[in-house]
């Protein structure tokens, strides 16, 4: 496999195809390089859906993906959250895709599925259509015809098209499910079915099911239902964000240094706009005592992540800025030194270089994030150590100078030190916008919202480190690194 | 591990004497350059910071606050041009610095109603005190010690109008539409820990002084006054493309790393010698000044000279409070 080839792939993996020219080409060599590995890029669960229905595409289309049984695209297909599933195998539909081993997958990933009466009562129309497209009009007709009127060829013929490809064998469950899509009366025993068809007489029976599925019920049967009362019924997404481990352990030591653990950063009105800012941190108090399990928490994060050879620079920024503020405070430097700390248990030897913080003069105490934002000192002083990549984990916001980060890069690369540079961005939601806060063009951009993305890094670390072509047990390795949850 | 805080040293003279120039922070066409106190300045710990201690108590009538210092202990300097988004009342923002002793209210009589007809509050999480946008605190202060209340709609509409905004005297008009990207000035920029003002420059030009009495002031006052003030008058700058002029590294013939160095260096200290020339140009020029409120034993004079004009705190002699500004230029087009 060609390092740099997977490089570029990784790079725009996490933005819409559309965006980008040349990814066909580059999803097609990735497919015929490594045909296995490519499949396991189908669960990376930063990858944006149209890279994920190019893969599957790759897999049912090149003759390399061929090499991929079926079975192992279902599962990578099964550690998707559902709709993401649904969505990805929609390509099937959407590019109409015929071929045999296009409709067995989708037979087998809709009737095999744990979940395929829960899709099918909330995205009916789109597992119709998928089925409908995989069976073909003819056959579908016939087995809408067979489920209504039972006979024994009638029987056969489901057993054959359909059914064997139930979950568990469970076909009766399966045969209920499939009378819901075809339109066929029946008596529905699982709770999503009943619900769903009870919401079709009476609105408000339909009451925890999608807001979209509501929607998209009231357009078709109640069209005198307000769309206010729709949303009221809908499920409530609640928020219910929880930081992993390490950041919140850096939280909950921050806050307390702050003077803001329990009594101020917990409102006490969770009826009030605050609710949100509570549910946030509640988590985080949820112990009697805060204890600062450091190498407890450690072990738990870094178990499966493998060990990485090589020499890694860390550029981290403690600046003022990292503080953030409101419901985000302390969330960029928490995350940042937990990213840190992360790299440091499994990267072989790394050099870390801190931008501002205060340093307290107590070992066990963090540095408090304060003073300007100096990188491309720190960056300078990175590079004299000669590490494989440098990460310089910062929010974005260089104000000493700004600008003097893309010029000391070039001048690196006219001094012909070309080891990979990368900006970790620690982010508190994915939706942030980076394009203001990047440090230089020259230096990609890694956005991570969870601790868990320190596996990108230590991918980049791999990477950087390893010979062109990869060898099998690098991308082994990499895939460990990368993939494995 | 290394660590990178630099900070430069040399201390200026005249109306900013017990002051030293931090390291240059720049964002865009924004730059500023933090002033620490030297050994040589006060303390001046006795001075609350406003953010906790400043309320609006009511707003008496049109144009009239009633403000007080809630800390039992210590006299507030209630900054120049603070201005109040609160429900239930139209927006207003004070024309002059107010010092107010402590526990005491007090009314103050010649403020501005800043949104000319009821409706259109900011949202609750952009509902806090702001600072009046450079583009209006020359006319703010022109028109302090008058009670009409309406007397900076005009200017409002004409500010408003430079940003592309509905005309009318609504600050909330501008601030709402362009909240997102004042916000990121407030991260873009720094508080230094021992930071008690700064010098701003937009497109290089040096447009404000701000100057408050300690640390934990400033630390109320200055993102404040980085979004909201010459965060304002950076957004206009981009909008009438002015540029900064770019501190580029001459990378010409680099020989190594620390050739690399000593380039950034040397680029660096050119830019924060040049600035901080143009800051002490400022401090020294001579004052033109008058005494317009002496009480709790402070001074507060109205200042200027040429197109800079301000207000500064005094102590007996010592400054304890500035706040000097000019208008950024722009060439008409």
């Amino acid at each position: 496999m060609d390092k740099n080839l997977l490089l570029e792939y990784l790079f725009c993996r996490r933005a819409p195809m559309t965006e980008q020219e040349g990814a066909i080409h580059l999803h097609s060599v990735l497919c015929e390089t490594a045909p296995h590995f490519y499949a396991r890029l189908l669960s990376d669960p930063v990858t944006d859906i149209s890279h994920k229905r190019e893969i599957l595409v790759n897999l049912l289309w090149n003759p390399a993906g061929h090499e991929v049984a079926r079975q192992r695209i279902l599962a990578e297909l099964y550690t998707l959250p559902f709709t993401e599933a649904l969505d990805v195998v929609s390509v099937i539909r959407l590019q109409r895709i015929n071929r045999s081993r296009a409709r067995a997958l989708v037979l087998a990933f809709l009737l095999g599925h744990e979940q395929f009466p829960l899709l099918a009562a909330t995205r009916k129309q789109r597992v119709t259509h998928l089925l409908k497209h995989a069976l073909g009009e003819q056959t579908w007709s016939a087995a809408k015809r067979f489920l209504a009127h039972s006979t024994p060829e009638g029987e056969a013929f489901l057993q054959r098209e359909l059914l064997r490809y139930a979950w568990r064998e469970d076909t009766t469950q399966a045969r209920e499910v499939l009378c819901f899509l075809a339109g066929v009366p029946f008596k529905p025993t699982d709770p999503a079915l009943a619900k769903s068809v009870a919401a079709r007489e009476e609105l408000e029976q339909g009451q925890g099911l999608p807001l979209e599925t509501l929607l998209g019920m009231r357009g078709i049967f109640h069209k005198q239902v307000p769309v206010g009362k729709v949303r009221h019924l809908a499920a409530t997404r609640l928020m219910t964000r929880s930081d992993e481990p390490l950041t919140a352990l850096y939280k909950e030591v921050f806050l307390e240094a702050a003077g803001l653990a329990r009594s101020a950063a917990i409102p006490e009105q969770k009826a009030s706009p605050s609710a949100a800012l509570y549910q946030a941190f509640a988590p985080l108090f949820a112990a009697s005592d805060i204890n600062y399990d450091l190498a407890g928490r450690l072990a738990q994060a870094v178990e499966a992540i493998p060990l990485i050879a090589g020499r890694l620079a860390i550029v981290l920024d403690l600046s003022a800025s990292m503080l953030s503020s409101g419901e985000r405070l302390y969330h960029p430097a928490a995350l940042a030194l937990a990213l840190t700390r992360l790299l440091q248990e499994r990267v072989q030897e790394v050099i870390l270089h801190q931008v501002g913080g205060a340093m307290t003069d107590k070992d066990d105490q963090l540095p408090q994030p304060q003073g300007a934002t100096d990188i491309a000192s720190a960056l300078l002083a990175a590079a004299r150590q000669q590490p494989q990549a440098i990460v310089v984990i910062t929010d974005g916001y260089e104000n000493v100078r700004q600008g003097d980060t893309t010029q000391v890069v070039h001048g690196l690369r006219l001094l012909g030190l070309q080891m990979p540079i990368y900006q970790v961005v620690p982010l508190f939601t994915a939706a942030e916008k980076l394009t203001q806060r990047r440090l230089s063009e020259e230096v990609p951009v890694l956005p991570l919202a969870h601790e868990d993305g320190v596996r990108e890094v230590l991918a980049y670390t791999l990477l950087a480190k390893a010979q062109n072509p990869l060898t099998p047990e690098e991308l082994e390795q990499l895939q460990k690194t990368l993939l494995a949850r | 591990m290394t660590m990178y805080n630099t900070e430069a040293t040399k201390a200026f003279t005249d109306l900013l004497a017990g002051l030293q120039p931090g390291v240059i922070q720049t964002r865009n066409t924004f730059s500023l350059v933090p002033l620490l106190p030297t050994e040589q300045r006060a303390a001046f710990d006795q001075y609350v910071a406003p953010l906790e201690h400043l309320k609006l108590i009511r707003v008496q009538t049109y144009g009239t606050l009633i403000l007080q210092n809630v800390a039992p202990q210590g006299q507030l300097i209630a900054p120049m041009h603070v201005g109040f988004f609160q429900p239930g009342a139209q927006n207003h923002a004070t024309s002059r610095v107010v010092i107010l002793a402590d526990g005491k209210q007090i009314t103050v009589n010649d403020c501005f109603c800043v949104q000319q007809t009821q409706g259109g509050l900011l949202q609750e999480a952009q509902q806090r005190f702001i600072i009046l946008p450079l583009g209006l605190r020359k006319a703010a202060l022109a028109k302090r010690g008058d009670n009409s209340f309406s007397r900076l709609w005009q200017d409002i509409d004409l500010h408003n109008r430079r940003y592309g905004i509905a005309r009318g005297g609504h600050l909330e008009r501008f601030l709402r539409p362009y909240f997102p990207r004042l916000q990121p000035f407030r991260h873009a920029f720094e508080i230094l820990p021992q930071q008690v003002g700064a010098a701003y420059f937009i497109a290089g030009q040096l447009v404000g002084i701000e100057v408050t009495p300690n640390a934990a002031y400033w630390r109320d006052v200055g993102p404040i006054l980085n979004i909201y003030c010459y965060g304002a008058a950076a957004l206009l700058a981009q909008r009438y493309r002015l540029k900064a002029e770019e501190q580029k590294i001459d990378l010409e013939g680099l020989a190594d790393l620390d050739d690399l160095a000593q380039r950034l260096r040397e680029a660096r200290e050119w830019e924060a010698a040049v600035r901080a020339d143009l800051i002490q140009e400022v401090a020294a020029l001579p004052w033109q000044s008058s005494v317009e409120d002496e009480t709790h034993g402070l001074r507060a004079l109205y200042v200027q000279q040429g197109e800079w004009v301000g207000q500064v705190v005094k102590e007996k002699d010592e400054v304890v409070y500035v706040s000097l500004f000019r208008d950024v230029v722009v060439d008409e087009v």
